[in-house]
C-alpha cells in the first residue's frame, strides 16, 4: 500500500498524474491539496500522518477564491507563486516528523531556472522533475522512495 | 493578432450578422469547455439563458465571429477563475440603452473590484492583487484583449460590480440596428 499527497494546483494536471499513480500501484491511497494555503492549513494533519511520497508542484497559486480569503503572507507576496512548491518542501523539513518524507517536486521549469532555489534543498531526500508526458521516470521514483521505506 | 495589438495596430473585424443560434451555440460551447476543465470539489455552475436572445431576430447586430467568442471565452474564463465556490454564473443576452445595444453579459458571485480596479483591468498585463493570489500564473491580458475587440466593434466592456452581494457583471455591448434596417436590407 502506497499513500501519497499530490499538490497540484492545476485540476487536469493533477487528474492525470493521479491516474498514473492508480494504474501503477494499486493500493494507492491519494490525497489532493490544491493550493499554497490549503497545504499549510493542513500541515499539523500531514506531520501527524506522514504520506510515504509527497509530489509538490513547484508552482501553486496562493489559495482559492473566498469571501474572507487568507491574505498572501510577505514571504509569499516576496517569493511569488512560482516557488511556492518549494516553501511547501522547506516546512516539511523544518518539521521532525516529516523532515526524511521523500519529496518529488514536479515542475514545468528547467533545474536550471532553479538553481539557487535549489540549494538549499537535501537531495536525499528531496527529487527534482520536470514535468513530461512520460512518467515513467515519476512511477519509478515513486516506487523506489516507497520500497526504501519499507 | 497579439502581436497586432502590441504593435497598436488595431483589429479589423470581418463582420457577419449575428444570429441568436450561433451566440447559444458559442455560448454553450464555451461552458461545457470551461467545464470540463475546473475542479469538480468547487466548480461553479452555469446558467445560459438560451430565450434571452431572441432579440437578434429582430435586431441586426454585426459581429467577427471569432473575435466574437475570443471575448466571450475570456468573460467565461474569468468568471470561473474569480467565482467563490459552487456558486452559479449567469450568462444572459438582451437589448439596451433604448435598444440600440446588444449586450452580452456574464454575472458571478467572485472576487471583486475596486473603482479603481474596474479602471485598470482592461490594461496590458494588469491584474488585481486578490487575482494573482487565487490564479498564481496569468498574463494578465485577456480583459485587454476583450477591450480591443470591442473598441474594434465599436462597441464596449463594462464592469458592474455589487459589493455587498460579492456580485460582478461583466457585459459586452454590441452596436445593434433597428429591425426596419434589416427590413431595408431584405429589399435591397
Amino acid at each position: 500500500m502506497v499513500n501519497i499527497l499530490l499538490v497540484e494546483d492545476d485540476y487536469l494536471q493533477a487528474q492525470a498524474i493521479a491516474k498514473v499513480l492508480r494504474e501503477h500501484f494499486p493500493e494507492l491511497i491519494e490525497q489532493h491539496i490544491s493550493t499554497e494555503q490549503e497545504f499549510c492549513r493542513e500541515l499539523s494533519h500531514i506531520r501527524g500522518n506522514p504520506p510515504d511520497v509527497i509530489i509538490i508542484d513547484v508552482m501553486l497559486r496562493w489559495t482559492n477564491p473566498s469571501p474572507n480569503m487568507p491574505a498572501m503572507p510577505q514571504e509569499v507576496i516576496q517569493g511569488g507563486y512560482h516557488t511556492a512548491g518549494l516553501r511547501c518542501e522547506r516546512r516539511l523539513r523544518e518539521l521532525p516528523e516529516t523532515a526524511n518524507t521523500p519529496v518529488i517536486l514536479l515542475t514545468v521549469l528547467a533545474e536550471v531556472d532553479l538553481t539557487a532555489e535549489l540549494k538549499h534543498v537535501n537531495r536525499n531526500v528531496t527529487v527534482f522533475f520536470e514535468k513530461d508526458s512520460d512518467h515513467r521516470p515519476l512511477v519509478d521514483a515513486i516506487a523506489q522512495a516507497a520500497t526504501r521505506l519499507k | 493578432m497579439f502581436a497586432d495589438l502590441s504593435s497598436g495596430k488595431p483589429l479589423a473585424p470581418r463582420l457577419v450578422q449575428l444570429t441568436e443560434v450561433y451566440v447559444v451555440k458559442s455560448l454553450i460551447e464555451a461552458v461545457v469547455d470551461q467545464d470540463t476543465m475546473l475542479d469538480s470539489r468547487r466548480k461553479p455552475s452555469f446558467d445560459v439563458a438560451r430565450d434571452s436572445f431572441t432579440g437578434l431576430r429582430e435586431w441586426f447586430v454585426e459581429v467577427d465571429r471569432d473575435l466574437f467568442l475570443m471575448a466571450v471565452r475570456i468573460l467565461i474564463d474569468n468568471a470561473a477563475k474569480y467565482s467563490y465556490d459552487r456558486t452559479t454564473i449567469y450568462v444572459r443576452g438582451s437589448m439596451v440603452n433604448d435598444e440600440t445595444f446588444f449586450q452580452l453579459s456574464v454575472v458571478s458571485r467572485g472576487l471583486l473590484l475596486t473603482g479603481d480596479e474596474i479602471r485598470k483591468c482592461t490594461e496590458r498585463g494588469w491584474r488585481s492583487p486578490a487575482a494573482q493570489a487565487v490564479t498564481g500564473e496569468g498574463s494578465g491580458i485577456g480583459l485587454w484583449i476583450a477591450n480591443h475587440i470591442m473598441i474594434a466593434h465599436k462597441g464596449e466592456v463594462r464592469i458592474v460590480t455589487a459589493a455587498e452581494e460579492h456580485r460582478t457583471e461583466v457585459q459586452l455591448r454590441f452596436p445593434a440596428r433597428s429591425p426596419g434596417y434589416i427590413e431595408g436590407m431584405r429589399r435591397w
